[in-house]
């Protein structure tokens, strides 16, 4: 099992205006599982790519247990990576596409044969070794492809976003059986997706690309409470932007003063609070405000409301937002440790 | 209005005029074999074809020219289209004159591979003039030749284009992650190759592989103009038979041409598998 | 090493051409000389002096292959369509049915076909050699336009119904502008197809009508291997000028037998 570092990658693909890769840096530790979080186009396949050796970066080091691996061809890695379509030879079956990487290490045959029932096993698929891939179904093919990663047993497996192309019911029970075999084997593992709810569930961390850098990382709902930067709260749907000035556990702004959590850093800064963080009524920085705009969205109701020229958006439930109608005052408690102060912005 | 119906109106001229023009002259042709346009019904023709040395011989001939040159074409071919799909300073060009081959008409190439091999042709004159030969003589005999050299380079020459095309087309749309899925599970770029990009590219190498056949088995301005005489290749001889002043001779003519469709016949099923 | 290999592929691509080129320019050239003893545009200016066979063999092949692609392309444009955008019951028999001659050599064709043309006064004329160039240009024109039509989106027909278009208008407005290039593309090969033939010529033009493929050979075996060079550079002209005039709509796909499909 091996630890992933990746210093300052640097790559520009060619005729490209900017770089897929921005002095990309990452660290992940042995046995771990980090999601890679970005929209499309940020650079994450690319990321992969370069770690699997499918390309060279312009610049910077990716290691392996902290040996430089830059020149080593693909297939000399101890990285596999597993291809957003599965990527199943055609023209072979079930059995013989797991096997593939043992044959290529030219282990005996009954070794392989073993080693394949083994590993369809785990992502149950164990009698299925003689269909083709075309009779398989889409998710049946996304655990083969697994099923052909893991069999080898690797330092290190690269999965590119292999949820998007299932339906949303299957794609629940493809991210347990995914968090359970990696829990269960141990293997480091780097997962690139777009989607926050698959980084969430499956990453020990998430870390969020933007821009072909890494903006933040952290576990939990870290990036999504306690953002580092404007970029990676808007991401996460971040809507409530105060400017101000924080001293003293306080933040002046144009809401008046509010009360921070501990911890908060000093100096000039922009206050961002969660939509859904807003509780209506009174107490601890409490605000009123003239409601502009209520949108039900199903499971809550999005509230807009402005005041000293300020617009702030709350999410509520059903409940809770009956009180707001557009064109009257509302009184709404931001609560103190729910608010994040991002310095110098 | 589309989807299911059954477009009988646009298909109907289409297929009535290859009914007429080419169903009709295959069955006119099998007909005046058995002698049918000179009254009666005779296996006369057949059997004289079949018995004849001469026509064996032809056939195989033809059938040698035909294997030879697909075979090649089609190493040759696979081997370019492996070469071009990456770059390198000259791949512009040799794409583009692949193209341009396409473009050259048979009989054209037929003439510049013969001024090219001939004994007194462009190759030779290079040797002599490098002292590797002295005279005309001193240059092997490719064109004219019982091994059908020049036919065979001929084909080669103009086919090579074609399957190499084809080919680059189909690893275009397949793009590099086949090979690269094949490299990160630990397969060399050769063994990437092998084992997973020639049996994507198979169905396609058969299909052109069977026109390529067909067409160097069938094709009289190559022979005529780059073969010996004798034996020479089945459709010169039924050409020949064709124009001879004995009439008598024309179903044999016609015997040899259903022959000749006969052997593009077996290879309809390889040239249109899986289509569709 | 690719660079190498590169190399002897052009080489080897551009050899036949070379003495074909050299002869169009040359005034004897004979054994050892390897380039020709003589330069000279004299083999052109005879070529189309007034008493040479060339122009009216060129203008011959050209009507030939206008007339041919024309009709190829009025036959194949409606079956492509129906190719293209229908499923129906035997249609792979179809299918087979109209791209055999593709596979079926000429000879098997013509001499058959000799027999009724004879009857119907069609042979030794233009006629008769425009209507056998179609069986193998129509092939290649229906190949051509299912592809096209595989990837055509009939919606848009339905749209402009829709909108208010008379079948006629969505015809002219819609269709055409949408598949104009593929017809370009199928019109050009078909061209190709019909300017490049000679053994069909020859069969049912028995000799009198007489393109640029059978007058180059005649050339070449009278030993006129000036005149046969400069037949051999016109013979590639059209070629040349339609790839030029392809080379957008193909990008670099090459040709499209062998199923991207």
């Amino acid at each position: 099992m091996t630890r992933l570092t990746l210093e300052n990658l640097q790559l520009r693909h060619p005729g490209a205006e900017r770089p897929a890769l921005d002095a990309l840096s990452l660290d992940v530790a042995d046995g771990e599982m980090v999601a890679l979080l970005g929209p499309s186009g940020c650079g994450k396949t690319t990321a992969l790519r370069v770690i699997a050796g499918l390309i060279g970066p312009d610049a910077g080091e990716v290691r392996f247990d902290g040996a430089s691996v830059g020149h080593l061809p693909p297939e000399r890695r101890e990285a596999v990576l597993v291809f957003q379509s599965g990527q199943l030879f055609a023209h072979m079956d079930v059995a013989t596409n797991v096997g593939f990487g043992l044959r290529m290490q030219r282990r005996p045959k009954r070794e392989i044969a073993a080693r394949v029932a083994e590993a369809l096993a785990q992502v149950q698929l164990g009698d299925l070794g003689h269909r083709r891939p075309h009779e398989l179904s889409g998710g049946q093919r996304q655990r083969v492809a697994l099923a052909r990663a893991l069999v080898l047993k690797p330092g290190l497996l690269l999965l590119d976003e292999p949820l998007s192309s299932l339906d949303a019911h299957l794609r629940t029970e493809m991210r347990a059986l995914i968090r359970r075999l990696q829990r269960e084997t141990g293997i480091t593992t780097l997962v690139v997706t777009h989607d926050q709810e698959e980084a969430a569930v499956l990453g020990d961390r998430v870390a969020l690309m933007l821009g072909g850098r890494i903006h933040q990382i952290g576990a939990g709902a870290a990036l999504w409470n306690r953002p580092a930067d404007l970029d990676v709260a808007r991401f996460f749907g971040g809507c409530n932007f105060i400017p101000g000035r924080s001293s003293d556990g306080a933040f002046d702004g144009p809401l008046g003063q509010l009360t921070l959590p501990e911890g908060a850093p000093e100096g000039e800064g922009c206050l961002t609070l969660r939509p859904e963080a807003i509780e209506p009524g009174d107490g601890e920085n409490a605000v009123t405000l003239r409601v502009i705009e209520t949108r039900f969205e199903g499971l809550l109701t999005r509230i807009t409301a402005e005041v000293a020229g300020l617009r702030l958006e709350a999410l509520m439930r059903a409940g809770a937002a009956r009180g707001a109608v557009p064109g009257q005052d509302v009184r709404w408690r931001l609560p103190r440790e729910a608010l994040w102060v991002l310095p110098g912005v | 209005m589309i989807g299911r119906g059954h477009p009988w109106l646009s298909l109907a001229p289409a297929l009535g005029v290859t009914a007429v023009l080419f169903g009709g002259g295959l069955v006119l042709g099998l007909m005046g074999s058995f002698g049918m346009g000179r009254g009666g019904f005779t296996f006369d023709a057949w059997s004289a074809v079949l018995s004849e040395g001469r026509v064996w011989r032809s056939l195989g001939l033809s059938l040698w020219i035909a294997f030879a040159s697909t075979a090649l074409a089609c190493v040759i071919g696979l081997g370019a289209a492996l070469l071009l799909r990456r770059r390198f300073p000259g791949q512009g060009l040799a794409r583009l004159l692949f193209q341009i081959n396409l473009t050259i008409p048979h009989a054209v190439g037929a003439l510049g591979i013969l001024w090219l091999l001939s004994q007194s042709g462009f190759l030779a004159r290079l040797s002599a003039g490098t002292g590797l030969i002295d005279g005309p003589a001193g240059f092997p005999a490719l064109t004219q030749d019982r091994y059908a050299i020049g036919i065979i380079a001929h084909y080669v020459w103009k086919e090579v284009p074609f399957i190499g095309l084809i080919l680059l087309a189909n690893m275009q749309s397949l793009g590099d992650d086949p090979e690269a899925a094949a490299r990160s599970l630990g397969a060399s770029p050769f063994a990437a190759m092998r084992l997973v990009l020639l049996p994507l590219l198979r169905p396609a190498l058969i299909r052109a592989g069977a026109i390529v056949f067909a067409f160097s088995f069938g094709a009289w301005e190559v022979p005529v103009l780059l073969g010996q005489s004798a034996p020479t290749a089945l459709p010169v001889l039924a050409w020949q038979r064709f124009t001879d002043p004995d009439l008598a001779a024309r179903p044999e003519a016609m015997a040899l041409a259903m022959l000749i469709a006969l052997v593009s016949a077996l290879l309809i099923r390889a040239a249109f598998a899986g289509r569709s | 090493m690719r660079t190498a290999l590169g190399l002897v592929l052009i080489a080897a691509l551009m050899a036949p051409l070379v003495p074909l080129a050299l002869w169009s320019v040359a005034r004897g050239w004979f054994f050892p000389q390897i380039l020709p003893a003589t330069w000279t545009l004299e083999p052109w200016m005879r070529a189309f002096a007034p008493r040479s066979d060339i122009p009216g063999a060129l203008l011959t092949t050209t009507l030939i292959a206008l007339a041919a692609a024309g009709l190829a392309l009025a036959l194949g444009i409606p079956a492509g369509r129906a190719l293209g955008l229908y499923r129906f019951r035997g249609k792979a028999l179809v299918e087979l049915a109209l791209l055999a001659p593709v596979i079926v050599p000429g000879i098997a064709v013509g001499l058959g076909v000799h027999g009724v043309f004879l009857r119907l006064g069609l042979t030794n004329s233009a006629l008769g050699v425009v209507l056998v160039h179609l069986v193998p240009t129509l092939p290649y024109v229906i190949f051509v336009m299912s592809g096209v039509f595989a990837n055509y989106d009939a919606e848009a027909e339905a749209q402009a119904r829709s909108l208010g278009a008379r079948p006629l208008q969505v015809l002219w407005h819609v269709m055409l502008p949408a598949i104009a290039p593929g017809v370009m593309v199928a019109g050009l090969f078909a061209f190709l197809v019909s300017w490049s033939q000679y053994i069909l010529t020859l069969t049912i033009g028995g000799g009198r009508v007489v393109t640029l493929p059978l007058l180059l050979y005649a050339q070449a075996g009278a030993g006129r291997n000036d005149q046969a060079g400069v037949l051999a550079m016109l013979s590639l002209a059209p070629g040349l000028v339609i790839l030029a005039l392809v080379a957008r709509q193909l990008s670099g796909r090459g040709m499209t037998f062998g199923g991207t499909r």
